[in-house]
């Protein structure tokens, strides 16, 4: 049994007569130490799936679909039950490691704090403290856990983040952007934090991004979102090998890369459409240059078209390269 | 080689010169807060103090020296620098003894106003619903009503003294502090390490007190600097009124109501306790400023 399966998960805003879909009908799972990537532009609804699965969206969102993590519904639990699951089982790391401590505390009183909160009972001290920065390859942790936040770089601060999200060693571990506020070479160290973390503990990791590259550095399965639904996912190699859906295609066709000596960088005309604007059928076939009649009228049915890979495209038949030339157009 | 004269008296000089320059040079730069922390640091000693370091008790008639000046005047005696009132008590021994109550007032309506409204205001901003607007509503209905109108009512239903107008100036006061903290605490829990806080497991009741409410303090500590001089006054404006202490008891307020039927010929008894009122007020306002600049990252720039 997957260690997470989400089945028609959806979270609606607005007003009940005319609601505004965020995410729509989302179904996926994650196995227990997988590395799922979830990738999409900005208002795909990556984040608010997210927080929906933390049940951290605020009382005004309206969640509906089936989650089951680890043999629980989640969606179905107390608040108690849930607050006992969060941070023990389930954790997260937010996308601004610069704001997501508190100023006023040391990083050791933090340390601390989480420590306790997740052994309690224990009288974790300076020590444990050092021991959870040095699990993350803090330098010189003794000087670290009496420094405050201010006092360290973003790159050491998502670290430590990642140290007390793992704490605990969680069954599932949701990083959104963990690595969007930090430069290249910070970000290929908290990469390969996390498969450290995925080997050592056996902990399933959702990443979430913008960023191609990195979910195909590190994910073994893709997810890729547009205008709240999952339009395409599977193995990460059949993804981004063999890509089915035109948008996949266009986010691939627009990473950079150098042909013939010229660096080359592609683009997907338009913009993602308003979610309260939505029709009837694709949204994105007003982007799309393969768009029929059909595409606007018609929500497409998802279609598995290889081990695992599924793609809710009308024209995607799993023909490998037969949208690619003219996604590279 | 020792310096020829000359050049000696020229370095006396120059040295007397700068240290005649140094109160300037105090006041332009950090003069006003150190200024209002000297009068301030001289009025909690009095007020500690109190009348055991003044020659006189404050209730102490003597009617061989009934209204005497001040002592540079001609009339005036060494014995009473500030002059005497009408029934011959000395002027300073009582304004030690005002600054007593209005400390003592003064910081007890901080001090527990404060409390108070701190938490009206945090559970009205951290928890919000049914029960953060009921609060918040009673937070404007407070902050509405004129304060010496409530202040009169209060009085009126509770009598005058000192511990009852203790008492007003908190009922009077809180409100301030729930409505600061209320919005502080709105902007402060939507912040990343409270949110993921909350994602991590820990308790609604310890992510407010253990880390909305200290990033909520700067805030709290500005405004009950400022307060305090606010309060001092407001206790004055009451006593001067007949509604806040009782003579024989003194305050600077009731000193200014004694004073007024002899303004005329007698300018001492209403020129220093106005005195001594006005520069505390202004010294806790400027020592609030200052706190302010020092403690808001964002007026800085």
């Amino acid at each position: 049994m997957s260690l997470l399966s989400v089945r028609a998960l959806s979270v609606e805003f607005g007003p009940r007569g005319k609601p505004v879909a965020a995410v729509a009908g989302a179904s996926f799972h994650v196995e227990r130490g997988e590395i799922v990537g979830v990738v999409g532009e900005s208002g795909s609804g990556k984040s608010t799936m997210c927080s929906a699965l933390m049940r951290s969206l605020p009382d005004s969102a309206r969640v509906s679909g089936d989650v089951v993590f680890d043999g629980q519904p989640l969606m179905q639990l107390s608040a108690a039950q849930m607050q006992a699951i969060r941070g023990r089982d389930l954790a997260m790391i937010l996308q601004n490691p610069m704001t997501s401590l508190d100023p006023l505390f040391t990083i050791g009183d933090q340390a601390i704090e989480v420590l306790r909160l997740r052994h309690p009972g224990s009288h974790a001290g300076e020590k444990q403290a050092v021991e959870l920065l040095r699990k993350v390859r803090i330098t010189a942790p003794e000087m670290r856990v009496r420094q405050y936040p201010h006092q360290m770089s973003g790159g050491m601060k998502q670290r430590i983040l990642t140290a007390f999200a793992t704490a605990a060693s969680p069954k599932l571990l949701i990083a959104d952007e963990p690595t969007t506020a930090l430069d290249a070479t910070v970000q290929e160290e908290i990469l390969s934090l996390f498969c450290e973390i995925r080997d050592s503990a056996q902990t399933a990791i959702i990443i979430v991004t913008h960023d191609l590259g990195v979910v195909r550095r590190i994910s073994d399965r893709t997810i890729v979102m547009y205008a709240g639904r999952i339009v395409e996912s599977g193995p990460t190699r059949s993804v981004f090998g063999n890509p089915q859906h035109p948008y996949t295609q266009g986010l691939i066709g627009s990473m950079p890369r150098v042909v013939d000596g010229r660096v080359e960088l592609n683009s997907i005309p338009g913009q993602v459409p308003r979610l309260d604007q939505l029709g009837s059928g694709c949204a994105f076939a007003e982007r799309c240059q393969h768009a029929t009649d059909r595409c606007s009228r018609a929500m497409p049915l998802q279609r598995t078209i290889g081990v695992q890979h599924d793609v809710v495209c009308w024209h995607g038949d799993g023909t490998p390269g037969v949208w690619r030339e003219g996604a590279a157009a | 080689m020792s310096e020829s004269p000359d050049a000696r008296a020229t370095g006396l000089l120059r040295r007397l010169r700068a240290i005649a320059r140094w109160p300037l040079r105090l006041a332009r730069k950090d003069g006003p807060p150190a200024l209002a922390t000297l009068v301030c640091a001289a009025l909690f000693i009095a007020a500690l103090c109190g009348t055991a370091i003044t020659p006189f008790s404050e209730t102490h008639i003597d009617f061989e020296s009934v209204m005497l000046p001040p002592a540079w005047e001609a009339e005036g005696a060494i014995l009473h620098p500030l002059g005497t009132d009408q029934l011959g008590r000395d002027v300073l021994s009582r304004l030690v003894a005002g600054a007593q109550v209005s400390l003592l007032v003064a910081g007890a309506a901080v001090i527990f106003g404060g409390v108070l409204g701190t938490f009206v205001g945090l559970i009205a901003g951290y928890f919000g619903g049914v029960t953060g607007a009921l609060l918040n509503r009673l937070t404007e209905a407070f902050l509405a009503l004129p304060f010496i109108l409530m202040a009169l009512a209060l009085v009126s239903a509770l009598g005058p003294g000192l511990w009852n107008i203790i008492i007003v100036m908190i009922l009077t006061n809180w409100a301030r502090y729930a409505r600061l903290v209320r919005s502080e605490v709105i902007s402060i829990k939507e912040r990343d390490f409270v949110m993921l806080a909350r994602i991590a497991g820990v308790s609604r009741v310890t992510i407010a007190l253990r880390h909305v409410l200290p990033n909520a303090f700067n805030s709290v500590a500005i405004l009950a600097v400022l307060d305090v001089g606010r309060a001092m006054m407001l206790e004055s404006a009451l006593s001067f009124l007949g509604l806040g202490v009782q003579p024989p008891s003194v305050s600077w307020g009731v000193m200014l109501a004694d004073a007024k039927s002899f303004m005329g010929f007698a300018w001492w008894l209403a020129l220093f306790p106005g005195l001594v009122i006005f520069l505390s007020v202004l010294s806790f306002s400027a020592l609030g400023d200052w706190l302010q600049s020092r403690l808001d990252p964002r007026s800085g720039l």
